[in-house]
């Protein structure tokens, strides 16, 4: 069994408690607009081509057996739906300009790769975070890897997005020791403007999670023009008081993701934001924690 | 939680506007002259005493600084050291410019062909011809003086007088004639720096004459009073101990080239000084520190000085000792965002939570301080070097991080550098192929094509690198005996113990530990190209070992596509990858293993650094191109840490990379160098991170780690040339992080978060 991954990133601070390895998967059922992996959109692979790297030397047109790249008067053009995702232009490329994005790992290949890091996760109260995209459209392969980390003693998290049936989320409980919850918006309308779903399903989740004794710490990403207007994040506050979460993480909008889009060959929704003002995330966490929610950013 | 909010009292400012421009380059000169002339009047007399005799009438005539509006009385003028040193600069050479080689080893060769009356060709010349030719052509750095921990120590508690005394009573015992001698010339010294103090007790009272301003006639009052006091007397109080300390730093850089003159462990010993002022009611924290910060202010006008403070630390009970001076230290560096002094932290888990939430505020200043060393993990090595318990937990840190005995140990931690790289391109090229004509080879030659097999070349490769140095070593082991009486100290050895009571000069061995420094630079160089050629050569079959060599030696011209290879495709050091870590352990343990085996004439061991200083980028100019893929002249890579830019899994597979060689046999010391951008320090997530980061590290055995906040400028380099800053940690929550797909505005952005608020 395999999954397609994108990135195993070591020295994680922000995805879980202590310094933990994150293991991003491909694929995911949102489309929110201001989404800074969009390369995980897809559950397969994909090419990043960055064009600022790019020196139109052509060795990349060189070996490419579907004919994904040309070289021409409007320098480095790119068929990105001939790619057969075989890698040859990245490793033929001198300028780092070209990279396959998503590759195949067994459970325990990943878990191999955690391992390396098992002293930082003692030392810090560490573990594994499995994000993405959205790390349940995998879950069986999910379960394997969740068993061998419970075998190796290491700490577990999923960050996810919440809408997916709940018994897969069941059969993961007794498994996983924390679940990062994102909520992005509260009225359903924007909910499905925004991210291209309803909204109900991610309610539900998140409740049951909650009665069934989960570790939830949510995670409200803070969107300039989206999500900011004092009422919705106010009807965010209510939804969380019943559920009580260990902790709400409030997330300013960052920018560094909006690169991404082009080099994907994707269209950014939004376009480039400002980001909250400090000021302003001060007075969201003061309006969280009057709600009793214990809150940081 | 807060920490101090730091505020540049008004009585500083004055000092703080003027003191770049007290700077007076028609001092440099000064000092050689007046020993030249001295010396005339002296000129049968032995080295010791004609030096003595040169730094009593420098004392007595050179220019010396008080300003109406100073604090503290002194200043560190530079000067120009031809006259006690193996060196030959021009008279009005200015040392904030740093010539490419320092010392003359036609100097050396004739002090050592003189002392042991060696004819012209013998094999100890020979040695000396290849030593020259080895530091010439990059295979080797070689450092005398400086890189010391003067006793200062015993200056505060006993005073000139009472050094005097000592010299008195020694001289009244059994000694031989050049005991004698010696004893005399530290005598001569402490009597200078005694008349010497008091020339600064008489300029203030001048000053006075003409001082109107209240605050300044109190300031200069409080000078004119304690410099009468210490001229002779141990200091009384901690205005006397801090105004001491300065004029003994400032006399120790009349004597010697102000490399890494360190000044111990500052919060311990001026902790007793201000505690019993402040209990006596007669000082408060604010004072305390704004005296701190004008002996700091003193520092800063030294460049390329290295001047080095330790803080903290375990005592032998494993109490952590933090003083109010540690945070007066910490507060002031924080304060005035000068790149001297340099701050040592001894680290240990107890450390109070105050004084690490103190370090963290330091950090996030940007300027690399304070770099934080395991005090448990130190300590061992120290007892490893041969120090006792009671030495050992009483260890300081020399800069940049050799560890040391304050005023107990002469151990020359610079005294010696070996390039890796350069062994690795002799071995390939079959001779010194790249940055000057030196003649240089391999010991045993072989044809590359004898090797069939990796093994083979590695063994060969290790055994040249370890001739090489020993080789090296034999030529500084060399020059140990005759170094006391052509190059002596006798100022420096006035302050250290033994020296008085031995009648020796502490570069002959006279205080308590005598070792020698054998430190290293291309580690990661040689040992991602050890890999490289293991992959290319013997695995893949790519190229042979001759092709190889060959495109290394014409710098990869017309190898684009072998040169991305090798660069890409062979494994690198610093991605938690056993197949270069394990050679890095292995290399590295041989190393030592050989290190560990030599004394020196003086009864001391040889200390291995794996540290660089700044010779990673000077020997990598004259290092030529290597199977890594690193191109010729081409800085080489900082310490034992990952060629720059080759790490690209993040600070826990640097760590863990490091980790897998055995980190107790750097007896000297070693650095470990992490980046971070400002925005990561922001976070108190991140600063828990960073703690259980360090914890790990040491609890694992590491000794040395220092975090590098990065600079605006550096920023900047990256955004222009990413695939040198691969390994800048930019952290965001859920965000798989590219480096070098961030838009320019985004970049913009970050590079716009570091401008810092400076003084």
């Amino acid at each position: 069994m395999k999954a397609c991954i994108s990135n195993i990133q070591k020295f994680s601070v922000d995805d879980g408690p202590g310094i933990r390895t994150t293991v991003f998967f491909k694929g995911c059922n949102l489309r929110c607009a201001w989404c800074h992996n969009p390369e995980c959109i897809s559950p397969v692979s994909v090419l990043q081509f960055t064009k600022s790297a790019c020196t139109c030397c052509g060795r990349c047109a060189a070996v490419c057996p579907a004919g994904v790249h040309s070289i021409g008067a409007d320098g480095h053009l790119i068929r990105r739906e001939a790619c057969l995702g075989c890698g040859a232009c990245e490793k033929a490329c001198h300028s780092q300009a070209l990279k396959q994005n998503g590759l195949f790992y067994s459970p325990e290949e990943i878990m191999d790769i955690i391992l390396k890091d098992r002293e930082f996760y003692i030392d810090s109260g560490g573990g594994a975070t499995f994000s993405g995209g959205e790390p349940m459209l995998q879950h069986e392969f999910l379960k394997q890897l969740l068993f061998l980390c419970r075998d190796n003693q290491i700490s577990t998290a999923i960050d996810t997005a919440g809408n997916v049936p709940y018994e897969w989320y069941e059969e993961l409980l007794s498994l996983t020791d924390y679940f990062l919850y994102d909520i992005k918006l509260a009225t359903p309308a924007l909910h499905q403007q925004y991210t291209g779903v309803d909204n109900t399903q991610i309610l539900a989740n998140i409740r049951k999670l909650s009665e069934a004794g989960a570790n939830l710490i949510v995670r409200v990403p803070v969107i300039p023009g989206v999500n900011d207007a004092t009422e919705e994040l106010e009807k965010i506050a209510n939804i969380l008081t019943e559920i009580s979460p260990q902790l709400v993480q409030l997330l300013p909008y960052h920018s560094y993701g909006t690169g991404k889009y082009e080099s994907f060959g994707l269209k950014n929704p939004l376009g480039v934001l400002t980001p909250p003002s400090r000021e302003f995330m001060e007075q969201a966490l003061q309006m969280f924690l009057r709600n009793g929610l214990r809150t940081s950013f | 939680m807060a920490v101090k909010e730091m505020k540049l009292d008004d009585r500083l400012k004055p000092i703080m506007e003027h003191h770049i421009e007290l700077f007076d380059r028609a001092e440099i000169p000064v000092r050689d002259q007046l020993y030249e002339e001295a010396f005339a009047w002296h000129k049968e007399e032995p080295t010791a005493l004609r030096f003595a005799y040169g730094l009593k009438n420098f004392l007595e005539k050179k220019k010396i600084s008080l300003q109406e509006y100073d604090i503290l009385a002194g200043f560190a003028y530079r000067y120009s050291y031809n006259t006690t040193m193996p060196i030959d600069f021009p008279r009005d050479y200015d040392p904030r410019l740093r010539p490419a080689r320092m010392i003359s080893q036609k100097m050396e060769a004739s002090m050592c062909q003189e002392y042991y009356g060696f004819p012209d060709d013998c094999t100890e010349m020979e040695d000396f011809h290849f030593f020259e030719s080895a530091i010439r052509g990059g295979g080797i750095k070689h450092w005398e003086s400086g890189h010391i921990l003067p006793g200062y120590h015993n200056i505060l508690h006993k005073g000139f007088g009472g050094l005097i005394a000592e010299c008195d009573i020694a001289l009244s015992k059994e000694h031989s004639d050049q005991e004698r001698m010696f004893i005399t010339s530290m005598k001569i010294c402490a009597e200078a720096s005694a008349s010497y103090i008091l020339r600064f007790h008489e300029l203030a009272l001048k000053l006075l004459k003409d001082c109107n301003n209240p605050i300044h006639r109190a300031q200069l009052h409080r000078i004119a009073s304690a410099c009468a006091n210490i001229a002779y007397q141990p200091a009384s109080n901690y205005f006397e101990a801090v105004q001491l300390l300065w004029l003994s730093h400032e006399i120790m850089y009349g004597e010697s080239i102000p490399t890494s003159t360190s000044l111990g462990r500052v919060d311990q010993y001026l902790d007793e000084y201000y505690c019993r002022d402040e209990e006596a009611g007669l000082i408060d924290y604010e004072e305390g520190s704004i005296i701190l910060q004008a002996l700091w202010i003193k520092f800063s006008t030294t460049i390329h000085a290295y001047q080095n403070i330790t803080l903290g630390g375990c005592d032998a009970n494993g109490n952590y000792q933090a003083t109010p001076v540690t945070y007066m230290a910490l507060q002031a560096t924080r304060l005035l965002r000068n790149d001297q002094p340099l701050l040592c932290l001894r680290y240990a888990d107890n450390i109070p939570q105050d004084l690490w939430e103190e370090s963290v505020a330091l950090l996030k200043c940007g300027l690399g301080f304070p770099a934080f060393f395991s005090d448990a993990n130190t300590v061992a090595t120290r007892i490893r070097a041969g120090h006792t318990p009671e030495d050992a937990h009483n260890f300081a840190l020399i800069g940049c991080v050799e560890p040391g005995a304050p005023g107990a140990e002469y151990s020359k931690t610079e005294v010696l550098r070996v390039n890796w790289a350069k062994v690795m391109e002799l071995c390939l090229a079959g001779k010194n192929a790249y940055g000057s004509d030196e003649k240089l080879a391999p010991y045993r030659p072989h044809a590359l094509s004898e090797f069939t097999d990796f093994d083979s070349f590695y063994n060969w490769y290790k055994e040249e690198l370890l001739h090489f140095t020993y080789r090296a070593m034999r030529v500084i082991n060399l020059m140990d005996k005759p170094w006391p009486f052509y190059y002596p100290t006798p100022w420096l050895s006035l302050t250290m113990d033994g020296c008085i009571a031995n009648g020796m000069d502490v570069t002959g061995g006279g205080t308590r530990y005598n070792n020698s420094g054998i430190n290293t630079a291309g580690m990661a160089n040689a040992v991602d190209s050890l890999a490289a050629i293991r992959k290319a050569v013997f695995e893949d079959h790519r190229v042979t070992l001759q092709e190889l060599a060959d495109a290394c030696a014409c710098n990869f011209e017309g190898q684009d596509d072998l040169l991305h290879y090798l660069k890409t495709e062979c494994p690198k050091f610093g991605n938690d990858d056993d197949r270069t870590d394990a050679l890095m352990a292995d290399l590295t343990a041989a190393y030592a293993k050989m290190t560990d085996r030599v004394r020196n004439p003086r009864g001391g061991k040889w200390q291995l650094g794996l540290y660089t200083v700044e010779d990673h980028a000077k020997l990598g100019t004259l290092t030529g191109a290597l199977p890594e893929g690193r191109l010729a002249g081409v800085s080489l890579a900082n310490a034992m840490c990952p060629v720059q830019g080759a790490d690209h899994v993040g600070p826990t597979a640097v760590i863990n990379s490091i980790l897998k060689t055995d980190q107790s046999v750097a007896t000297n010391n070693m650095v470990l160098d992490l980046k971070f951008n400002p925005a990561f320090m922001e976070k108190p997530a991140h600063i828990e991170a960073l703690r259980s980061m360090i914890h790990s590290y040491f609890r694992r055995g590491g000794l040395e780690i220092q975090f590098n906040v990065i600079d605006r400028a550096t920023l900047v380099d990256a955004q222009n040339h990413p695939e040198k800053h691969r390994n800048l940690v930019v952290r965001v929550s859920g965000f798989s992080a590219y480096f070098i797909t961030l838009m320019k505005t985004t970049q913009d952005e970050i590079i716009n978060r570091t401008e810092y608020a400076a003084i």
